[in-house]
């Protein structure tokens, strides 16, 4: 599934095995921060994801923190980024 | 895993927390500089029309001294994270403030005082400073592995610095030599090329990222931003060269494409804003919509001022709307989010995260410097259009009032930073 974003870009949107992931990669800041938001602010948000981008997204910690989401560094390399993400059980 | 061991790896990537923001504290206070010293030139302000004194004083520190040090400051901090490449030496971005401070404070030491060896000393530092800027700048350009929008906005900004400050520096050596035949003409493209294609386009190429940021909202698209580029940068060339040459008709297609240029800018960013995730704008807004608003009213009187209309003082008009009314209100905007965003990203909360940065910025003094600050755009505007120079005296004391506000907001957020050990500072992006 592709997530059309703004006025032409996209964010690429997939269930796997291991549950829900985001593709942000190649978007112009602060796309990737507002689409990963759009997706965990939906009415019927997952509990978790995994967001590939193409950096650390040190801007973006405290955003999840506020809303009660937790996230852990999946994956770092040259490909890019993996963050995972969780809702907290209080949130 | 949440932000309190996260942001260990993530500091890596900011510059250390002083670095960018002695730039923006040293922009609140020059913005007091540039009320006060407006205010002890009440009577005249509102026929300026160029020329060494107080004004022109005022003038260099709301430009020099507020929009070129927050420039400096968000470029440094800003540029890296939309290079993807780190700025290079922290030591030279430390080193391009300590020659922009002195160097702002003894030029327009020199223009209130009407001193032109102390303006020419003055213009060398500031000119030292841009050019150290401007290397840093062109060389974190060149190591980009990207190519965003916003890097094409900073290309063409730094090609007006270089052509702006060269004309500065000419303008101060004309000051003690007499040797150019348009001085008046030279100034005017000094000041669209600074206002227009520096200031400008910085604005526009970081306002794309740092105002959805701001929202939550989707960035405009490339191609509409590459469009705003392109209009941007032919107005302030076409416009400079017309105004330089005292050709009124390039000049008059310039002050078009200017026009068309600012409505397209605004409309892209009201655009993008649509789109956003936050319902409720934070009160930063209020400030980046009035300067939207002054843009267009600057652009539009400049137009009609090129195509001959008879408006009285509308010289000193124009210039208060661009540098009060478009370049302050958006400046200070700005300001007050990033100041406290970048703050928070070296503080930690009770709980070891990162604080949110609306928690760090105190209410009470930006409301107080946004209420002034509206009243004081007003005021002085309608004493320079009604020549009543009571009006302009009374709108500077109160803009003085709320830039010494500004002042009290950016000391309480910086005095959240503790002191750490060198090892632990922050590094090289």
């Amino acid at each position: 599934m592709r997530i059309r974003i703004g006025h032409g870009a996209t964010a690429r949107v997939w269930q796997a095995e291991d549950g829900l992931h985001i593709d942000v990669r190649g978007l112009a800041p602060p796309a990737p921060m507002v689409e990963i938001l759009r997706l965990i602010e939906a009415p019927q948000p997952p509990d978790a994801l995994t967001a590939h981008l193409d950096r650390e997204p040190i801007y973006f910690y405290p955003e999840l923190d506020a809303r009660g989401w937790s996230y852990d560094i999946a994956a770092r390399g040259d490909e890019g980024f993996a963050l995972r993400l969780k809702r907290d059980a209080a949130a | 895993m949440t932000s309190a061991s996260m942001m260990a790896s993530a500091k890596g990537r900011l510059l250390p927390a002083l670095t960018p923001l002695r730039f923006f504290v040293a922009a609140a206070v020059f913005h007091v500089l540039a009320w006060a010293a407006l205010a002890l030139d009440w009577r005249d302000a509102a026929h300026f029309a160029g020329g060494p004194g107080l004004t022109l004083a005022a003038l260099h520190l709301a430009t020099l001294g507020v929009a070129s040090m927050a420039a400096f400051g968000a470029t440094l901090q800003l540029l890296p994270v939309a290079t993807r490449a780190p700025i290079g030496s922290v030591a030279l971005a430390n080193l391009s403030f300590w020659l922009l401070v002195p160097g702002v404070a003894v030029l327009t030491g020199g223009m209130a005082a009407q001193s032109a060896p102390t303006m020419i000393a003055g213009a060398a530092l500031t000119g030292l400073a841009f050019a150290l800027f401007a290397a840093l700048t062109w060389r974190n350009l060149a190591r980009a592995p990207t190519r965003d929008a916003t890097i094409h906005f900073v290309q063409a900004a730094l090609v007006a610095l270089i052509v702006f400050v060269g004309l500065g520096a000419a303008l101060a050596l004309d000051g003690r030599f007499g040797f150019l035949d348009r001085h008046m003409g030279a100034a005017r493209a000094h000041m669209t090329l600074a206002a227009f294609g520096f200031f400008g386009l910085l604005i526009a190429g970081f306002g794309a990222v740092l105002l959805p940021m701001f929202a939550l909202a989707s960035p405009p698209p490339q191609r509409a931003m590459t469009v705003v580029l392109g209009l941007i940068a032919a107005a302030s060339a076409v416009a400079a060269m017309g105004l330089a040459a005292e050709t009124g008709a390039l000049a008059l297609v310039g002050g078009v494409l200017g026009s068309v240029a600012a409505a397209a800018y605004v409309f892209v960013v009201e655009r993008s804003l649509a789109t956003r995730l936050r319902r409720t704008l934070g009160a930063e807004f209020r400030l980046v919509r009035a300067s939207e608003a002054a843009l267009i009213a600057a652009v539009l009187l400049g137009l009609a001022l090129l195509a001959g209309a008879p408006v009285a003082r509308g010289e000193a008009l124009f210039g208060w709307l661009m540098i009060s009314g478009w370049l302050l209100s958006f400046l200070t905007g700005v300001l007050q989010r990033i100041l406290p965003f970048l703050t928070s990203m070296h503080v930690k909360d009770a709980r070891g995260r990162t604080p949110l940065a609306s928690t760090l910025a105190p209410r009470l003094p930006l409301d107080i410097h946004s209420a002034c600050h509206f009243a004081a755009v007003l005021l002085v505007g309608l004493g320079i259009a009604l020549d009543v120079s009571a009006l302009v005296l009374a709108g500077a004391l109160i803009g003085l009032c709320g830039a010494g506000a500004f002042v009290w907001f950016a000391l309480a957020v910086v005095a959240h930073l503790k002191p750490q050990p060198a090892g632990q500072q922050g590094q090289k992006p």
